[in-house]
């Protein structure tokens, strides 16, 4: 007969699986990232909003700090959240976790796994670092992005998985 | 009499695929083109010179005719080394080659033009990173047989079919008059809860409307005569709600006998064949290893009257394609049972404990309510304070509804599956199999850590599973039981 107890007690535990941390150059990308957000939205705001807030040049003010605060808030988001990112690789699964608000911890069997791709975007680029993104079949929900490895390691992990799929 | 069909060549579709093509074509130009219809009537009509529009007419007519011609000699398919291939496109070559273990599930439809002239569309789905459907839209039903068996067999080309009858055990069949049963006991709520909203915002516009009309004027003294407008607003939202009812009622009617006429179910060496439909006849195999999970949907009184409806949730690619998700209505609990024991390894819950979810779920439920009262109130406020009588009815109404939920919702687990239970008015059970599990998540925000709760979301290739406000202890064991069980299965799982 079957018993759950015992076989839970000897089953590799996700809560204790150790961790590693993203890179740290990847903080740099994410601020380089927000800054040019940040920049996109307040010229876009400028230009849409400049001429009718010159009808009430009383809440020209409240409005521009209102739009700075949630600028602000989502950068100290974003740079708590980096330290959040972290990720772990284990003989037959990927973990990452991430979030501030929303915690998050998810693991994809690489048995599961369709393909894997590697992305380097430009900032991430001149940091040498890369993404792995990881694809399972079906709804595009069952997806992983991993942002800023440092690319020897992204490329390992991406050999190790491809070989691990291909067997 | 025996007929023997050879895969192996290239062979076309019915000739009479150029009639399927040709309607196809008009089809997609007409949908593509009725924007343009109420441009040219609001023209001037002495702009017309009707010679020129007959030619044009004319000239489309004959251009779609070519087309359907071409498209017909273009596309060819043969089966080569346990491989089905297409070659099709007149300009655009394509030459597709789609492995036998790809293959999803072979479907056979039909619609109105495909059933007055007697032809078979075959759909071969398959699953996967890429998007791959073929679709054949014209073969004779023999054939398609034919085919359908050649592509789940291994290794042949060549395929007699006995015409004498093949071994096929029915498991469920429906008659109009259960038909009609099941399409009356529907969940009417929600559909009626769209409706009167879809009515409501109408009745704003249909005011301005008949204001133009000065009917507005007669209508006001019906309702003055009724004395307030408070008054006249509940004559009218109960005229709205009766009426939008008779009309929920009808939809559901239409659209179950649409669906599901003819609806049968048959066993045919342990694969699961359903086919359904009034204008169009579909039929698909349920092949046991595609079908991601199952979830079992009831209401109270269909409960009654002993009717459950079942969706076969399979694997899909790209966005979740409604069509991947069969739906058989109007089972009965031991038929339920059949398709569970046959489609899974291990359906034994008894000596399972059932578990439930924290409390806490209950006040998130709560939360989430009165925010949307809230919201709802906020509404009210900017079209007209009368409205806000609705919430004597709304606020004991989402009560029921949170406790419903919270008492509906629970699961079980065994060694192989996991049993979920949900739903308001209406009774939700999912079946899934651990081993199916493609991506398993805990997810918990600040409130809930704090409680000890996480939400479990599984990732399967048809969709999500979420288990809400789940004790974190109890989750995590699941999460490492789970994966171990993905980890070390061997089975294919889509």
């Amino acid at each position: 007969m079957f018993e759950n107890t015992q076989i839970t007690s000897q089953l590799p535990d996700v809560s204790k699986l150790d961790f590693k941390a993203i890179d740290k150059k990847y903080l740099i990308v994410l601020v380089l990232n927000f800054l040019i957000f940040g920049a996109v939205i307040s010229i876009g705001l400028f230009f849409l909003i400049e001429e009718r807030l010159k009808e009430f040049p009383e809440y020209a003010f409240y409005f521009y700090t209102l739009v700075a605060i949630i600028l602000m808030l989502t950068l100290v988001l974003r740079i708590f959240g980096f330290y959040k990112r972290k990720y772990a690789v284990r003989e037959h699964d990927i973990s990452y976790k991430k979030g501030v608000l929303v915690q998050y911890v998810t693991t994809i069997p690489f048995a599961r796994i369709q393909h894997v791709e590697l992305e380097e975007k430009p900032f991430s680029r001149f940091f040498k670092l890369a993404s792995i993104k990881i694809f399972t079949a079906g709804e595009s929900g069952g997806d992983l992005k991993v942002h800023g490895l440092p690319k020897k390691q992204a490329k390992k992990i991406k050999e190790f998985i491809t070989h691990y799929i291909n067997e | 009499m025996n007929e023997t069909f050879d895969f192996s060549e290239f062979s076309k579709q019915s000739s009479k695929g150029i009639i399927v093509n040709y309607f196809i074509i008009l089809y997609k130009v007409l949908k593509s083109s009725w924007v343009l219809i109420p441009i040219l009537l609001t023209k001037d009509t002495s702009e017309f010179n009707f010679t020129k529009i007959l030619l044009t007419v004319l000239a489309i007519l004959i251009y779609i005719l070519i087309r359907a011609i071409l498209i017909y000699l273009n596309f060819k398919f043969k089966i080569k080394e346990n491989a089905f291939i297409l070659k099709q496109g007149i300009l655009n070559k394509s030459n597709i080659s789609v492995p036998f273990e790809k293959i999803q599930h072979v479907n056979f439809k039909q619609n109105f033009i495909q059933q007055l002239i007697n032809v078979t569309q075959v759909e071969i789905e398959t699953a996967g990173a890429k998007t791959v459907e073929i679709s054949i839209k014209a073969l004779s039903r023999e054939k398609a047989v034919a085919l359908k068996k050649a592509l789940f067999a291994k290794k042949k080309e060549i395929v007699t079919i006995e015409k004498a009858k093949p071994i096929k055990e029915t498991l469920h069949k429906i008659s109009v008059k259960e038909l009609l049963k099941i399409s009356i006991s529907e969940n009417h709520f929600k559909s009626l809860a769209l409706l009167f909203a879809f009515i409501f915002s109408g009745y704003m516009q249909v005011k301005d409307f008949l204001e133009t009309l000065e009917l507005d004027e007669k209508l006001d003294a019906l309702l003055e005569g009724n004395a307030s407008s408070v008054l006249g607003d509940l004559f009218l939202i109960l005229v709205l709600f009766v009426l939008s009812f008779i009309i929920s009622v009808i939809i559901s009617f239409v659209t179950t006998f649409i669906r599901h006429f003819n609806l049968n179910a048959t066993l045919e060496d342990n694969s699961l064949e359903i086919s359904q439909g009034l204008i169009t006849k579909q039929s698909n195999i349920i092949k046991k290893q595609k079908v991601q999970s199952i979830e079992v949907l009831t209401n109270p009184i269909q409960q009654k009257l002993g009717i459950y409806n079942v969706f076969f949730k399979q694997a899909v690619s790209g966005k979740i394609n409604h069509k991947k998700i069969i739906k058989v209505v109007g089972c009965s609990k031991d038929q339920i049972n059949v398709f569970k024991n046959l489609l899974f390894l291990n359906t034994n819950f008894d000596n399972e404990e059932k578990h439930k979810p924290d409390s806490y779920y209950k006040s998130q439920l709560f939360f989430r309510s009165f925010l949307f009262l809230v919201l709802l109130n906020g509404v009210f406020a900017i079209f007209s304070t009368s409205l806000f009588f609705i919430n004597i009815f709304l606020v004991p109404l989402l009560i029921l509804l949170v406790l419903l939920k919270y008492k509906k919702s629970y699961y079980f687990l065994n060694k192989n599956m996991l049993v979920i239970g949900s739903g308001q008015i209406g009774t939700k059970t999912t079946y899934f199999e651990h081993f199916k599990l493609q991506r398993i998540t805990m997810k918990h925000t600040f409130f809930q850590k704090r409680k000890g709760v996480v939400n479990l979301v599984l990732q399967t290739a048809s969709g999500k599973i979420t288990l809400p406000c789940i004790r974190t202890k109890e989750a995590l064991e699941m999460y490492n039981f789970m994966l171990y069980k993905s980890e070390i299965s061997t089975e294919k799982w889509m």
